[in-house]
């Protein structure tokens, strides 16, 4: 079993009969330290993409499927295109199917791309990667309780909130759960 | 229909109050319902409600029970688990399922989240049973506030006639027209509460009095400020009690979620205290809730003032931290009970949560 708690974008999971791929998820607490989710996902049986919410303690009946790690080579748009490291072999997977994972990927990053019945469904990224801001106003020296945020725009095009401190050019440490940033990082 | 709503008495009862009004409301609404509250512990429960009306409240460890045999299931505050409802109130029972419908109830929150949450499916893999979040919010696309129309009838009494009948029964020898406050809150040092409310009382010449509610705020409240001012300290009273008691008051310090929301439909100067989570995740909620509130307030220089205090209030990250000024709720209680007095007829004009959820039920012809 596994816990909505524990689900990432490419998680597969089982309800109800259904086997579900989840695309996109978001968490939030709720009153007396309850917390609840909120997730797209893809029924890998009828193509049909939704939105759910559950609580953090709902558990579904895990699914594990196939994964192999690919490189991300380029996008069209609409379709994202990884190739296989050891086969060379290429592979396109739409761009709805990714869900938040365009925000967070570059042409050539390794990730681990999941397989059902043979074709590609989603990707699976690591929590944590490490980008470049590349716009944001100018940091304000001194604040570094980093409560006070300001938005900035990353190498892959992704709008974040980062604290006043960070500078343009800096790298930042990004989760790739929620999408939120966690620190800064020395390149 | 026959709903059946599941909850826990803990923490003085919250959750249990809120559970309450909504299955005592849904009956108000539509008496043709057949409402059953299950809760753990109904002999605790009774302290909240001892008359239950139409409304029938069951034990959850009571073996007769069979939840087989609603058509909806509202679970409030996530208590229980699918396997829960189906083999311990089912007795195992899926293939005679009567339920069409699960509501998983959330907590009230001020927070945007709440619109895009509320009333998302929630697919429990049970075959012909539809799960739903509903969300509780004070924004329009949640799910509204508990209205209870009981107690909004109480608001329409005079609060001479209903101090004559609880602050004789509470507080006798308090003179009806003093300046009453009521504080129902987690633990805080009130300290500097009970010196400002005796000096602006001594100031004005008008009696302050301050009603110390049963529960985890009393003992500290008692300690801090019975030397400095009159202090009535209140029992455990009933739900009905209790909502006459804050209807008789000037102001309030109020907690959690359903003294919260009474607050809020008084119209009367409050403050609120929200639970305390880790990292003091609460103050998310509280900024939350300001920004809703900070509209209906045409005088910024005392939406401050009552949001400093909120804060003060609530940025903690154990019990009993800070202090916080709260003059504002008496200095400033006629610009207060304006601001808050059009949220408040603003809610129970928009905000309607039974006869939406009722809607929602309807809607699924169970």
């Amino acid at each position: 079993m596994i816990a909505a708690s524990e689900l990432r974008v490419g998680d597969c999971f089982k309800n109800g009969g259904e086997v579900l791929v989840v695309q996109k998820l978001e968490g939030t607490k709720t009153g007396r330290n309850m917390s609840v989710t909120k997730l797209r996902v893809k029924n890998l049986l009828t193509g049909v993409t939704a939105d759910a919410a559950y609580r953090m303690s709902d558990t579904f009946e895990d699914v594990t499927l196939d994964t192999k790690k690919m490189n991300f080579q380029y996008n069209t748009g609409d379709t994202y295109n990884f190739m296989d490291n050891e086969t060379y072999e290429q592979y396109e997977i739409d761009k709805e199917d990714l869900g938040d994972a365009p925000n967070f990927i570059w042409e050539g990053m390794d990730v681990e791309i999941v397989f059902y019945e043979g074709k590609p469904v989603s990707v699976k990224l690591p929590i944590l990667v490490d980008r470049e801001v590349v716009y944001c106003e100018p940091g304000i020296k001194g604040d570094t309780s980093g409560r006070a945020m300001k938005p900035a725009k990353l190498d892959t095009g992704y709008e974040i909130m980062i604290p006043l401190f960070c500078e343009q050019g800096e790298w930042i440490r990004v989760d790739t759960r929620d999408g939120t940033y966690k620190e800064r990082v020395k390149k | 229909m026959r709903i059946d709503i599941f909850c826990r008495v803990i923490d003085n009862y919250g959750d249990a109050a809120v559970a309450w009004r909504l299955a005592k409301s849904l009956v108000q609404l539509d008496p043709s319902l057949t409402v059953r509250l299950v809760v753990e512990g109904r002999q605790t429960f009774r302290a909240l409600a001892p008359y239950t009306g139409p409304v029938e409240v069951w034990d959850d460890q009571d073996p007769a029970f069979d939840a087989s045999l609603a058509d909806v299931w509202i679970e409030a505050f996530g208590e229980r688990s699918p396997e829960t409802l189906l083999h311990h109130f089912c007795r195992g029972r899926a293939r005679e399922l009567r339920c069409r419908l699960w509501i998983h109830l959330e907590y009230l929150t001020a927070e945007a989240w709440a619109v895009e949450y509320h009333l998302l499916p929630s697919p429990q893999g049970f075959p012909g049973v539809e799960k739903y979040f509903y969300v509780p919010g004070f924004r329009p696309g949640t799910g509204g506030l508990f209205q209870d129309q009981e107690f909004l009838a109480r608001g329409q009494h005079t609060t001479v006639g209903l101090r004559k009948e609880l602050w004789f029964k509470y507080a006798p020898g308090v003179p009806l027209d003093a300046f009453g406050l009521l504080v129902f809150s987690y633990e805080h040092d009130y300290a500097s509460l009970g010196k400002t409310l005796a000096a602006w009382g001594a100031r004005t010449g008008r009696d302050v009095v301050v009603f110390a509610a049963a529960g985890r705020s009393q003992e500290a409240l008692c300690r801090s400020i019975a030397s400095q001012i009159r202090l009535v300290e209140l029992p455990f009273v009933t739900q009905s009690e209790f909502d006459g008691l804050l209807w008789t008051m000037d102001a309030l310090v109020v907690r959690g979620e359903d003294s919260w929301a009474r607050a809020v439909l008084m119209g009367k100067p409050f403050v609120w205290q929200a639970y305390l989570q880790p990292e003091g995740w609460q103050s998310v909620k509280v900024e939350a809730f300001l920004e809703v509130l900070r509209p209906w307030f045409t005088d910024p220089a005392l939406f401050d003032r009552w949001a400093r205090l909120h804060r003060e209030l609530n940025e903690r990250t154990t019990e009993g931290q800070g202090q916080g000024n709260f003059s504002v709720l008496w200095e400033e209680a006629p610009a207060l009970e304006k601001a808050l007095g059009e949220f408040a007829q603003y809610a129970k004009n928009h905000l309607r949560l039974e006869a939406s959820l009722l809607e929602f039920l309807r809607r699924f012809q169970v």
